[in-house]
């Protein structure tokens, strides 16, 4: 029953991770809108830097992301072993104070 | 507004390198600097009041502190407000900075990137003129950079960024200190092409330089002249701290070590006993005490011995020197120390920088940031007469431009050092003598004491500008 559980988990994390991936990905391609005021880039941006800076953007992102994600799934399948340790050994004690 | 008082004065001039952003200028009015905000910055301005990012800027000494003032603005209909900025003791430019600094100062705008982006703000403008060393650290001094941050929006400054700090520190870094000159020639920071030439091959196996320097500069050409709708190019915020993130490691990564030296072993180069040495400590010593002067400009410092020497006594003081090293050196020391009051900058005095930018008025040439109240120049006119064939009348006239006080040692021919900058050339120097200096000197300023250094041949002197000379 665990294992079913754990390949669970392990199957919805690489989903997220696929779906996050590929929506930064298309994003940084595709097209979106926000609001600016006519004064707000006195400074030239350039265009092939705005370019490049996605493109790195989505690269250095991704490995933000990764590290992030990975942090994150270890620190839950750590907590989630941890637990099951604890609870396990947290038993034990129980049914040794009930035995005495 | 109740407690604004209309004071209209006809005094104020807007300052020659505020120009550039239509959210409001920099003007002077009775010797105080002020900044009008204009209307059209009215909401990024409240953001960056209200958000709390002023205060969290200003507590961590990022942003230059303001309060606004209630004097009549000099185009009041444009204004929204005027603030006071706290005043900069002495204006420093990139290209005078040492490696460190120019370091530290990039370090310190992706820090304020950063934190803006925490408060839903993003600096629209990340040039290296808007930072300025107070009390020996980078600040930001541009309160009117700021723009609200839009999900999704590329940094509008990265490509200043790039060319303000990461070309040429990665030309400094990789190639040679000397490079950071190129700063003074392309006001608007290094061309990235001309970066992505200089740097060594090598360079791109670097992810960093590969993509902050190669690719941008392949980019920019690639992309040359074609428009660009920015809200069109969404960006993640992810992606935006994944910038900062890889600009930060990037910088942090770039040394530089003179000749692979030790700092240690760097200065050790002086031709005179300890006592000499401390005797030329206590008699400079007791003329700082003597003067009082509320600022110094130590030229030729080394690596800031003497300039310490007025630092300690809580006086505002600039260490020139021609050396890069020496004044890394210098710098580094005084961040290890915590010392607030010494400002050390790269300048070669037989070029000192000139007024550059539009109209030559955007940045002031040393002689137009003096005059400081006294001068210390030590071991230094024998270099200024012998290696750069100065006369002696000449030197005591530039020196009597920028100062009201001088404390000044003059070597003579017979020293080892002099001797030194002789031994390679002809001496075509007949009158580089004790008596023809204090005779070329008195004509600019009278000399109020002097005293022999023992155990060397080396005379100090403190002399006073004359009044006719003083403006």
């Amino acid at each position: 029953m665990n294992r079913i559980k754990q390949l669970v988990i392990t199957l919805a994390a690489v989903i997220l991770l696929l779906l996050v991936f590929s929506q930064m990905v298309y994003a940084s391609v595709d097209a979106g809108t926000f609001g600016q005021s006519a004064f707000a880039y006195y400074i030239d941006p350039g265009t092939g830097s705005i370019i490049i800076q996605v493109l790195i953007g989505a690269l250095v992102g991704g490995v933000a992301l990764i590290g992030v994600y990975r942090m994150r799934v270890k620190n839950f399948f750590t907590n989630v072993f941890s637990r099951r340790r604890h609870k396990e050994e947290g038993g034990e004690t129980e049914e040794t104070e009930e035995s005495e | 507004m109740g407690r604004l008082k209309k004071l209209r004065k006809a005094n104020s001039t807007q300052l020659s390198a505020s120009f550039r952003d239509p959210s409001g200028f920099l003007f002077q009015q009775d010797g105080i600097i002020y900044r009008q905000v204009n209307l059209v910055y009215k909401d990024d301005y409240d953001h960056l009041m209200n958000s709390g990012l002023y205060q969290a800027l200003v507590d961590d000494k990022l942003l230059i502190p303001h309060e606004e003032v209630g004097i009549e603005p000099p185009a009041p209909k444009l204004a929204y407000r005027v603030i006071k900025p706290e005043p900069i003791h002495f204006i420093s430019y990139p290209y005078e900075w040492c490696f460190s600094q120019l370091r530290d100062a990039a370090l310190t705008t992706l820090k304020i990137q950063r934190k803006a982006t925490d408060f839903g703000m993003s600096l629209r403008d990340s040039s290296a003129y808007n930072i300025q060393f107070k009390n020996g650290r980078p600040l930001f001094i541009d309160t009117l950079s700021f723009g609200k941050y839009h999900e999704g929006e590329p940094w509008v400054a990265y490509r200043q960024f790039c060319q303000h700090f990461f070309a040429p520190l990665a030309l400094m870094s990789y190639k040679d200190i000397r490079l950071s000159q190129l700063l003074s020639i392309h006001i608007d920071g290094l061309p990235l092409d001309l970066a992505a030439r200089l740097l060594p091959c090598r360079t791109r196996l670097r992810f960093s330089l590969l993509s902050h320097i190669h690719l941008h500069a392949r980019s920019q050409k690639h992309f040359a002249d074609k428009p660009i709708n920015i809200g069109r190019h969404w960006m993640s915020r992810y992606a935006l701290l994944g910038i900062l993130n890889s600009l930060e490691s990037a910088v942090k990564k770039l040394k530089w070590q003179p000749g692979g030296t030790e700092w240690a072993e760097y200065y050790q180069d002086t031709n005179y006993s300890p006592q000499a040495f401390e005797h030329k400590k206590t008699i400079v010593a007791g003329f700082l005490d003597r003067v009082r002067p509320a600022t110094v400009w130590d030229l030729g410092a080394n690596v800031g011995i003497f300039s310490r020497l007025a630092s300690d006594r809580g006086i505002l003081t600039v260490s020139f020197d021609v050396d890069p090293a020496a004044v890394e050196k210098n710098y580094l020391d005084c961040v290890a120390r915590d010392d607030t009051s010494i400002l050390p900058l790269v300048i070669d005095l037989t070029n000192p920088s000139p007024s550059i930018g539009w109209e030559n008025k955007e940045r002031m040439s040393l002689k137009e940031r003096g005059p400081a109240d006294a001068v210390l120049a030590l071991a230094l006119v024998h270099h200024l007469a012998i290696s750069n064939n100065v006369p002696l009348s000449r030197i005591a006239g530039f020196l009597s431009d920028i100062c009201h006080w001088l404390i000044i040692e003059f070597i003579p021919k017979t020293d080892s050092q002099v001797q030194r900058l002789l031994a390679t050339r002809e001496d075509i120097f007949p009158d580089y003598t004790r008596q023809a200096f204090e005779q070329e000197f008195s004509r600019c300023f009278t000399i109020d004491d002097s005293a022999d250094i023992s155990e060397s041949q080396r005379r100090l002197y403190l002399m006073r500008k004359k009044q006719r000379e003083s403006r």
